[in-house]
């Protein structure tokens, strides 16, 4: 069994005192939430924390509840109560969906919706021990200038391989930031800098404290779908998200369709929303749109399972299954 | 035999260890501590080949709490190695052979100071050229990974039986094909750890994760130079090997290094990723077959040549390559039959045994050869099965010898099973189902110590101890030598308490491989509680004034035969025993090899290595995603003939956990090597096992006949019923969707580029 190295812990009481001394501590301290990315990754020696700051005891941080049109989750809300609770398997099922596709189901009881959102990126070459890595050299990840994967890369290629935000994206959600003396309220996609070194974009002292879902308007559709090699634990080789608003005549009124595991950061593909808008979900629609799902998937070889071709393959294969769903519970309902 | 009715024998029985293993209280190595107790760490190379010029450890010495750092200028001994022809390890090397390789350890009062202090130690490294395809490895002027092996070659077995080319010439039909196997994880539970304590007396006392302590105690003796009776190997509960910890690895040499260094106990335990690197892999092997046949299927003549990747030291090489051609012999009937069995060194981890041992990867191919050719001959390949399959009293053209096989009825049982007829070329259901077979030694005799041994001894209150050779891995040994006393005692298996795997006090035996020990160590224990029960006879006989033989044990009971009314308990008697006369100990002796192996001819190989031999079918049933290329196995069918069961829940334990690694061997698991020949996924995360989601249906049908040679008629059960999954599942793949995965794993992605393949050429 691998150690976790030396380090201070603490366990606040409030949102405020973690704020603080984030501020404080600035890159030595790391904030834990279900622990199930953040200390693997401390046991490989990957960062070295000098305080961690636990978020367990802050009660703010917990809930679900309705509020002014949306609906609101804690960012300590465990993944396992967001995959059973009711509210979102009835209106949003992409965000139960993801939510029961991460890891297995010990993971999920640990792991917490802000913790998945905030994942670090993953490298073959990366999520390595110290002793490992010390026979290549220093990579863009780890504060170097080379990318074993892409070589002759001018930055890092680490996947973002997180269920839960493509989810969320797809599905319109905002996250409230929370700061001393402030907050701020961004979409989800705005947490993501697409730099697979730094790519979160929090700002230093600053903890993600809430997930807003806008509450569904109209007929409403989502789905996630991902694909990993075992029927558990495994990260996403690809996944894909996707929501439709559809009306009364069948016509599409918004749709947004967002990739996970293929990039950087989850991407959304926004010439399907285009192709889609004021259309059926035809079979040749969606063979379209599929179509665009795959060229928008730019997945690098920094993954133990699949082969980048596979992948977008595999973007567009779920972008199909996904949308045929939709029209088949379309078709079920009459449309 | 088989007419007889066992009380014991054949029934479901709770494994004896059961309980304290479910409940957490079992103690495995890494749950041993001793007062003064330090923790050592390895230090491994980060080049792929390359000399150790110097090893500085003096600023390791300064930091607080390291107490000793050893490298290989410490190591006094001989090199040692699984086989005395090929012992080329030195615990502690001088010159790296793969990255990873062992150069150095540390011990400190904890694991965080010895962690720190491996980053203290400095090592000069003289990189060499390197060469990691066993391809390149065996060309002329490739680099030499050890000086004294010409093109890297290890290990060169070869058969040539009857006259192969003629019988090719022969043959209606001939298929030749190229077929490759991945490199594994044995994937145990257990990471391994060594406990290591030396004496004032100049005893050095190991407690360690193992196969085989006698093997530990042998390489021990011969890398740190003393002798191995002031060597004690102690084995505690062991969270499984698979053919993978019976070698002595160098963890154990430094820990005992350490312990000598120091005086104070030296606890090591390795983490997954040296588990995974550091230790032994199944080899990588390219199989080329070429198979020559009638127009009904009869098999005329069979070419086999296989190349192993052997990675960078020997292990098990000259063995694995001995099976890889053995086994090609044992369920069919091959009346000529050419072997050449190559496995060279690269600079890659170890390949070493690991369940099924060299058979899984020809199998595999020759299976795959078989269904292909009864495709082309239009032969039902379960018909095709049926035509060659070995048949009691066969000897095949290399001498093995089978008294017992069940193989046509397995074969016949798992089909009208698995409704085979009904399923099989189900056009556009996207579902398969694929037969193939396997069949595998009771313990293999080729030189070396071999027998296994064991003491009953009867207690005062009719309790039994057994003390046995055998090691216990999780395989459910303990509760077999249990068993065979209580069924010859006429007890139940948790009156019986057996004590094993100490080097000290159990009697000499090589240990866990080669599928051996119900065979060997049943067959000891069946002597030694004989003859306690002849002991017992003749007090029972004196008491009940009878004859010796018509003493009946049973129920804890002892009785004159016929007259089980006027009985005394078994307690009883063991309680009289003691005061008759000036007093007496009952005490059985046994200790059993095999007199019906015939030691293979130098020359030609010919001979027969184990006194019986298991059969099996199989068949796997698959659903494949013709749009993403995945596969899910329905269900898998496995007819077992490992002659009488012993305990039916441990020959079904075998059998599943077979069809779990074969589905993994099959479809995912998969080391990835690195431009440097680095292991890149050296976590359970990356290097992917099959969970309980991945393993479905399971069905086996225990088919076997008693052997005349096995304990009550029994043959092995865990390792040749793995070797027919792989190709049961692949078979299934291609009646799914015709694509024939000829490079193992058979990935989604590999699956669909064959089907888009196919697409193609058909609207070409």
């Amino acid at each position: 069994m691998m150690r976790l190295p030396k380090m201070d812990y603490i366990a606040p009481n409030t949102a405020e005192e973690v704020c603080s001394l984030l501020n404080k501590y600035g890159q030595e301290a790391k904030v834990l939430a279900g622990g199930t990315d953040l200390l693997v990754a401390s046991k490989l020696g990957i960062n070295k924390l000098g305080l961690i700051i636990s978020l367990g005891k802050i009660l703010d941080l917990k809930g679900i509840y309705e509020e002014n049109g949306y609906f609101k989750i804690g960012a300590m809300t465990s993944l396992y109560e967001v995959r059973y609770n009711p509210f979102i398997l009835n209106h949003y099922p992409a965000l139960a969906e993801a939510a029961a596709a991460v890891g297995t189901m010990q993971l999920q009881h640990m792991g917490t919706l802000g913790g998945n959102l905030c994942l670090n990126t993953r490298c073959i070459y990366y999520n390595q021990s110290n002793r490992w890595r010390k026979s290549h050299a220093i990579c863009f990840k780890m504060g170097g200038y080379v990318c074993h994967v892409v070589p002759k890369g001018k930055k890092c290629y680490a996947v973002f391989s997180g269920d839960i935000a493509p989810a969320l994206i797809a599905l319109d959600a905002q996250v409230k930031l929370i700061r001393t003396g402030g907050e701020r309220v961004v979409p989800v996609c705005e947490l993501y800098t697409g730099d697979g070194r730094e790519p979160i974009a929090l700002q230093t002292g600053e903890i993600l404290a809430e997930i807003r879902v806008p509450l569904p308007i109209g007929r409403q559709y989502s789905i996630y779908l991902k694909y990993r090699q075992r029927g558990a634990i495994d990260f996403p080789l690809t996944g894909v998200a996707a929501r439709a608003v559809i009306n009364s005549y069948g016509i599409c009124n918004d749709f947004k369709l967002v990739l996970t595991a293929v990039d950087s950061a989850p991407r959304e593909v926004f010439e399907a929303r285009e192709l889609l808008k004021g259309k059926t979900l035809s079979a040749e629609i969606i063979s379209q749109v599929s179509q665009r799902a795959m060229e928008g998937a730019h997945p690098v070889a920094n993954t133990s399972g699949s082969t980048p071709a596979y992948r977008r393959k595999m973007a567009r294969m779920l972008t199909l299954r996904a949308l045929t769903s939709i029209a088949q519970s379309l078709s079920l309902v009459g449309v | 035999m088989g007419t007889e009715s066992y009380s014991v024998i054949g029934t479901r029985q709770p494994l004896i260890d059961g309980l304290v293993k479910a409940s957490g209280e079992a103690k495995f190595t890494e749950d041993l501590a001793l007062p003064g107790m330090l923790i050592g760490k390895m230090l491994g190379s980060l080049y792929p080949h390359a000399k150790i010029l110097n090893v500085d450890h003096s600023k390791a010495l300064t930091l607080r709490g390291v107490k000793a750092v050893v490298s290989g200028v410490d190591i006094s001994g001989k090199k040692y190695g699984d086989f005395a022809s090929r012992r080329d390890q030195n615990g502690l090397t001088l010159k790296a052979r793969y990255i990873g390789d062992p150069i150095a350890a540390v011990a400190a009062l904890d694991e965080e100071t010895a962690l720190e202090a491996l980053d203290l130690i400095r090592v000069d490294y003289e990189e060499l050229p390197v060469v990691f395809d066993p391809e390149h490895a065996m060309e002329e002027g490739a680099p030499l990974i050890h000086e004294e092996y010409q093109r890297n070659i290890v290990a060169y077995r070869r058969f040539d039986f009857g006259d192969v080319e003629a019988a090719f010439r022969d043959s209606d039909y001939v298929r030749e094909g190229r077929f490759s196997s991945q490199a594994i994880s044995h994937g145990v539970i257990e990471p391994r750890a060594a406990l290591a304590q030396y004496d004032l007396s100049g005893k050095l006392t190991i407690w360690t994760s193992t196969q085989s302590p006698y093997w530990i105690r042998r390489d021990l003796s011969l890398i740190l130079n003393i002798p191995e009776s002031k060597i004690r190997v102690i084995k505690p509960y062991v969270g499984s090997g698979f053919g993978g910890k019976g070698s002595l690895y160098s963890y154990q040499v430094a820990a005992s290094l350490l312990a000598m260094k120091t005086r104070k106990p030296i606890k090591i335990c390795l983490s997954r990723e040296e588990e995974i690197s550091t230790t032994c892999l199944r080899a990588p092997m390219i199989v080329y077959v070429k198979t020559g046949v009638k127009k009904n299927g009869t098999i005329l003549a069979q070419y086999v040549r296989c190349l192993a990747d052997g990675g960078a030291y020997a292990s098990s090489s000259v063995l694995m390559m001995y099976n890889s051609g053995l086994t090609c012999l044992i369920p069919y009937r091959i009346p000529n039959f050419k072997y050449d069995g190559y496995m060279v060194y690269t600079n890659k981890p170890i390949s070493g045994p690991m369940r099924g041992h060299g058979a899984n990867q020809p199998r595999f191919a020759i299976e795959s050869q078989l269904d292909m050719i009864a495709e082309d001959l239009n032969i039902d390949p379960a018909e095709l099965r049926l035509k060659n399959a070995t048949q009691a009293g066969d000897t095949s053209i290399s001498g093995l010898v089978f008294n017992s096989c069940e193989l046509s009825k397995a074969i016949k049982e798992t089909t009208k099973h698995a409704e085979w007829d009904k399923k099989r070329g189900q056009t556009g259901s996207n579902r398969g189902i694929g037969l193939a077979c396997g069949g595998f030694v009771s313990g293999a005799r080729l030189g070396g110590h071999t027998a296994s041994g064991c003491y009953v001894q009867v207690n005062e209150d009719g309790g039994v101890t057994v003390t046995t050779g055998s090691s216990d891995i999780g395989q459910g040994s303990r509760t077999i030598v249990a068993q065979v006393a209580a069924e010859e005692l006429g007890l139940s298996p948790s009156d019986i308490t057996v004590l094993s795997g100490d080097s000290e006090t159990t009697p000499i035996d090589p240990g866990t491989f080669s599928s051996r020990v119900t065979f060997y160590s049943g067959n000891a224990t069946l002597i030694a509680a004989r003859e306690v029960k002849a002991q017992l006879s003749q007090i029972a006989a004196k008491i009940m004034k009878a004859n010796a033989n018509d003493i009946v044990f049973q129920d804890k009971k002892v009785f004159v035969r016929g007259r089980v009314d006027s009985y005394i308990s078994f307690a009883e008697l063991a309680k009289k025993t003691e005061g008759m006369g000036s007093g007496r100990l009952i005490i059985g002796k046994g200790q059993w090899a095999p007199t019906n192996t015939q030691f293979p001819d130098r020359e030609t190989q010919y001979g027969n290595v184990s006194g019986a031999y298991s059969f099996a079918a199989q068949i796997a049933e698959v659903e494949v995603d013709p749009e993403t290329g995945q596969v899910k196995v329905l269900k898998i069918t496995i007819g077992d003939d490992c002659g009488t069961v012993i305990n039916l829940s441990g020959a079904e334990g075998q059998a599943e956990g077979s069809a779990a690694m074969g589905i993994g061997h099959a479809l995912m698991e998969n080391i990835i090597f690195g431009n440097n020949g680095q292991i890149m996924n050296p976590s359970f995360l990356d290097f992917r096992i099959p969970t309980a989601r991945d393993v479905n249906d399971i069905s086996v049908l225990e088919v076997g006949s008693p052997d005349p040679t096995g304990p009550y008629g029994a043959k092995e059960v865990g390792e040749g019923l793995l070797i027919a999954t792989v190709p049961a599942i692949v078979n299934a793949i291609y009646d799914a969707v015709g694509v024939r995965i000829t490079e193992l794993p058979a990935t989604p992605e590999k699956i669909l580029e064959a089907l888009e393949k196919k697409k193609k050429e058909k609207y070409l």
